[in-house]
């Protein structure tokens, strides 16, 4: 066997934060999962995986500490899988980060990849799970895939446009302020042994669509509605004095390969934080949909996201920052991240959208799952997607109570969604 | 197939109650399907809670060797213990202030504080003792002990009452102040410096914190005043 060299790469700008932000007991990551239709082989899934990540350099990767900034560096060989043990997102703490900053988990019928964020976002780590499930259903069951809806194909070598950091090249020339409001924290009791909740609502995608388009809205808008209309009440119970209330905002990331036709696998995501304030008066729902709505189309231009991302690629860029040591930028970082990094927002909603395969994969495929970590600060955030005709709305949280996740659903329940719940509470 | 009462959401056959209400699922005439949890039931962690033994351990081993070390070298150069009483008792004093409230995971501030007074009490009375010095009855022992009341009462009201702030630091400056003049006059008594009543300097900062306390409560008291003040020094 030749041995190549390994490659490295700059973190893109957005990944740079996820380092510096980092916790002794927290990272950003995050998950998504396939159930199969039988148990999992981990012979041959380890056997797959072994090829697989040479297929994603970038992703099949390690953080490492620069001088002046941290880099990715591809890992020699795949790690090992490894079998559940327990809750989603088990924490993976820096020194595991500089080791391997992914996981490949099985447990019974089911494949997850749990992925430290700097690596890629939601979509980028979709293409590496269904790429890894392609040949895992190759070998296993001997089908033919043909490499499409993002299932790359596994014999290929890398290609360029995979590994850039498509934020440099679709940077506009001017800047924006940052300033922004704070949004309303919710609190509760902390796990004391940081156990992750997980409360999965699924829901009949044609049902909740169907919802969304007496609307006339996206289903990202209608969920990040009701999600905000919860907040709203959650809000009135714990702060009475409605001067005192503050606004409920939640953070959207928006996938920009669509948009920009780029092939990254890379981050590639720009966040929006939609919201009303409460302070106003009550909101019905559908003037937060009607909100959401236009804040959205507002956000969501092309100058308007160009200006955005050379508002954060400027600061890469900037010499000054650039020749500070690693250790003083982490520190300047860690300042801004806490200072604003969270506070923008209640939580995150993060819509993978409707989940395609190729067609022969989709009988072996049941089922999928996006799973997002919790913030180091904020205890809630929720990920989603559908697969077939179902939806899957992933809800995490550190804290005992489900007080959120309970008027989210019970409110979805009364408009005639049907929902089915299941969760990894420990009661 | 069940569905919770309360929340009227469909549950998984993996509950065994309602995740988002803790309504217990159970219906005579329903058998539920056993299922699978959908993560692995196990509820132990790999990573052990925050832990402050390992600098405990070694702060701890740290005193101790310095107060061996001293014990050690002070009894050999001089064949008995004198000067190291100082250092050892000093070490130890530090110990109690800042390794002591380690060892609590939420230490209770007028606890530690109480323990930090009465350290240095302690330490304070050693010193005299072995110095043969007459001053830590009539001095030593009032001073620390009413700054002791006055910081412990201050810690307790603002923990614990929560409101009326400028009233209890208002408060707080006028006993200081008369803190002041017992503390001339304790000057005066043990250390001979003058009679006792003629107090000179402690009249300055006394008048100047009953000032400042009386003001604090005037303003405490007086609403449309608070507000005046407000507007014209908000930052
Ligand atoms: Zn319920």
């Amino acid at each position: 066997m030749k041995k190549t060299k390994l490659r490295w790469m700059k973190l893109d700008n957005a990944a740079k934060i996820y380092p510096a932000a980092k916790r002794r007991n927290w990272s950003n990551v995050f998950r998504l999962s396939a159930t199969l239709t039988e148990y999992v082989d981990p012979y041959v899934l380890q056997n797959v995986l072994d090829n697989v990540v040479k297929r994603f350099p970038s992703i099949s990767a390690r953080i490492r500490r620069g001088m002046f900034w941290y880099y990715l560096e591809e890992l020699p060989k795949a790690p090992k899988i490894q079998e559940e043990a327990c809750h989603p997102l088990a924490p993976m703490p820096f020194h595991m980060i500089r080791k391997c900053a992914f996981r490949v988990l099985y447990y019974e019928n089911r494949i997850a990849v749990e992925l430290f964020h700097a690596l890629t976002d939601g979509n980028g780590a979709m293409v590496f799970l269904k790429t890894l499930l392609s040949e895992y259903l190759k070998e296993k069951y001997n089908i033919d895939v043909t490499p499409s809806y993002g299932v790359l194909d596994g014999e290929e070598e890398p290609r360029e446009e995979e590994l850039e950091d498509s934020f440099l090249v679709h940077a506009g020339n001017v800047k924006q302020s940052r300033r922004d409001v704070s949004a309303y924290r919710l609190r509760g009791t902390l796990e004391p042994d940081r156990y992750i909740n997980v409360i999965t609502g699924m829901l009949d995608v044609r049902e909740v669509l169907a919802m969304a388009k007496s609307y006339k809205v996206s289903l990202t808008v209608f969920l990040s509605a009701v999600l905000i209309q919860s907040i709203i009440e959650m809000q009135e119970a714990v702060v009475p004095d409605i001067k005192r209330r503050k606004p409920v905002k939640i953070l959207i990331p928006v996938d920009l390969r669509r948009i920009y036709g780029s092939e990254s696998l890379r981050n590639f995501v720009l966040y929006i934080t939609p919201g009303v304030n409460p302070k106003l008066g009550t909101f019905t729902l559908e003037e937060i949909i009607q909100a959401i709505h236009h804040q959205m189309g507002v956000e969501l231009t092309d100058k308007q996201m160009k200006m955005k991302i050379a508002t954060n690629v400027a600061d890469e860029l900037n010499p000054v920052l650039r020749f500070t040591p690693l250790f003083l930028k982490n520190m300047a970082m860690k300042l801004v991240y806490n200072a604003i990094g969270e506070t923008k927002s209640c939580l995150t909603l993060s819509n993978l959208g409707a989940i395609k395969l190729p067609d022969e994969m989709i009988p072996y495929i049941q089922r999928m799952d996006f799973i997002l970590g919790t913030q180091a600060t904020r205890p809630n955030n929720c990920g989603v997607l559908s697969y077939g005709d179902k939806m899957y709305i992933n809800f995490t949280r550190n804290i005992k109570e489900s007080t959120l996740e309970r008027i989210f659903f019970t409110k979805l329940r009364s408009m005639g969604l049907h929902v089915l719940v299941e969760s990894n509470s420990r009661s | 197939m069940a569905f919770c009462i309360k929340c009227g959401v469909e549950l998984s056959d993996t509950e065994k109650s309602c995740p988002l209400c803790n309504t217990i699922v159970w219906h005579p005439d329903i058998k539920r399907a056993e299922s699978k949890p959908l993560y692995p039931p196990s509820e132990v962690f790999s990573e052990s809670p925050m832990n402050k033994s390992g600098t405990l351990f070694i702060l701890t081993t740290l005193c101790t060797i310095a107060i061996v070390v001293t014990l050690l070298s002070n009894f050999s150069v001089n064949s008995g213990l004198t000067w190291s009483h100082y250092v050892w008792s000093g070490i130890a004093m530090l110990y109690i202030i800042v390794v002591l409230p380690i060892w609590f995971r939420r230490p209770n501030p007028v606890i530690f504080v109480a323990a930090d007074y009465t350290a240095i009490t302690l330490y304070l009375w050693f010193i005299c003792y072995l110095t043969g010095g007459k001053w830590f009855l009539t001095f030593a022992l009032p001073i620390v002990g009413l700054n002791a009341i006055l910081v412990i009462t201050m810690i307790m009201l603002i923990r614990y009452l929560r409101h009326g702030i400028l009233y209890i630091i208002g408060g707080g400056f006028i006993a200081g102040g008369l803190f002041m003049l017992l503390t001339e006059f304790l000057i005066n008594y043990t250390f001979e410096v003058r009679e006792p009543f003629r107090l000179i300097w402690s009249i300055y900062p006394f008048a100047a914190f009953f000032i400042i306390g009386i003001a604090l409560i005037v303003i405490a008291a007086n609403r449309p005043l608070r507000e005046s003040l407000r507007k014209k020094f908000f930052v």
